[in-house]
């Protein structure tokens, strides 16, 4: 119990978006086609899409908290 | 229209076996690939989850106040979340109350507070870290009494005391990683004469915590401990979940978007049909005009 509360404590919470974001990714192209290789580029740029639409809104409510 | 590139085999039983196993039904039919990769990443997200949140935020809980259950999500990850609705019946079963009788041996690690009646056998009052080891009373008159010893620590000093009488122990099932134990520090003599208490908490077995639902003080002792991480493992699992509902359709139907090959643009370009129509696209040829044609 210790430890795990010890892991959360020590990492901020918008990294765990990484893995996340990755899987989505990977699971979800996997389901829209069969070919392997159009697979990973779909998820590859799925991911970044997720990635930079996530760090936007993020640099959004940064300005909007500025000063509060 | 179901490609016929892809070997569908009985897809509703590839639909039940990745219902039951993320990515089983793909392996079943022989689309290995997709298979590993949409059972690697939903069974990790789910257990990445789950030890996020210690284990303990995988569970079925009926809330007459929130119909928004979280195990709705969860359930779909199958096999790996279906032992939540085994223990749910089991926590609210009759028998899963406090106890004061021990049915098998224990012997496990204990950490609680050690408090003395007598003081003038040397011992006084504390933390106590340590073993702990209980078995039932041997004579059969002594029903529920226990006999055992406790071995360890008391601030930073080693002791070993008697326990015996008749303990309490919290509910055997729970999400609670800590099982509650309250027992009497006994003398040597015959019959033993309680001489203080021990009183502490002691590891559930794991076929008892795995997907139980947890006791209102546990949970909101989690929640302290953990704060918006406890909802980020349950988002994880829900997301699992969530992730294979589409693992399960593409099973069933195949992939949404079709092979992915480009092959499918170029069979179309190729069919009869095609010829005529990229004809009729083009505009017929204009007749020259009638006065060049005089000169």
């Amino acid at each position: 119990m210790e430890s795990f509360a010890l892991l959360a404590d020590s990492s901020h919470a918008s990294w765990y978006l990484l893995p996340l974001a990755l899987t989505v990714s990977l699971v979800y192209s996997a389901t829209r086609f069969e070919y392997p290789p159009q697979i990973l580029r779909r998820s590859a740029r799925l991911f970044f899409t997720i990635l930079i639409s996530m760090g936007a809104l993020f640099a959004v409510l940064f300005l909007l908290s500025w000063n509060l | 229209m179901l490609d016929p590139r892809i070997p569908f085999k009985n897809r509703y039983l590839a639909g039940v076996l990745a219902f039951l196993f993320p990515g089983a039904g793909h392996v079943y039919q022989g689309r290995y690939f997709k298979g590993i990769l949409c059972g690697v990443c939903v069974l990790v997200t789910f257990f990445y989850g789950m030890a996020l949140g210690n284990w303990s935020v995988v569970y079925w809980k009926k809330d007459p106040t929130n119909f928004l259950n979280p195990y709705y999500a969860q359930v779909f990850v199958g096999l790996p979340a279906l032992p939540s609705l085994v223990q749910a019946r089991r926590y609210e079963s009759r028998t899963n109350i406090n106890e004061m009788s021990i049915s098998a041996p224990i012997n496990a690690p204990f950490h609680g507070t050690l408090r003395m009646h007598d003081r003038t056998v040397g011992l006084a009052d504390g933390v106590v870290t340590g073993r702990i080891e209980l078995k039932p009373g041997a004579r059969p008159a002594e029903g529920r009494v226990v006999q055992g010893t406790f071995t360890g620590h008391l601030d930073k000093k080693e002791i070993t005391i008697k326990l015996g009488g008749i303990p309490t122990l919290g509910k055997a099932v729970s999400a609670d990683p800590d099982r509650e134990i309250e027992v009497d520090v006994v003398d040597s003599s015959d019959p033993p004469q309680a001489i203080g208490r021990l009183r502490g908490d002691f590891p559930r077995s794991f076929l008892d915590r795995f997907e139980s639902p947890p006791d209102e003080r546990y949970y909101l002792d989690l929640h302290g401990k953990l704060g918006k991480f406890h909802e980020l493992a349950m988002t994880f699992t829900m997301i699992a979940g969530l992730l294979n509902i589409l693992v399960i359709l593409d099973a069933v139907e195949g992939p949404a978007y079709g092979y992915g090959d480009g092959a499918e643009e170029e069979r179309k370009a190729a069919a009869p049909g095609s010829a005529d129509k990229a004809a009729k696209a083009v505009p017929p040829a204009q007749p020259p005009p009638a006065e060049a044609a005089k000169t």
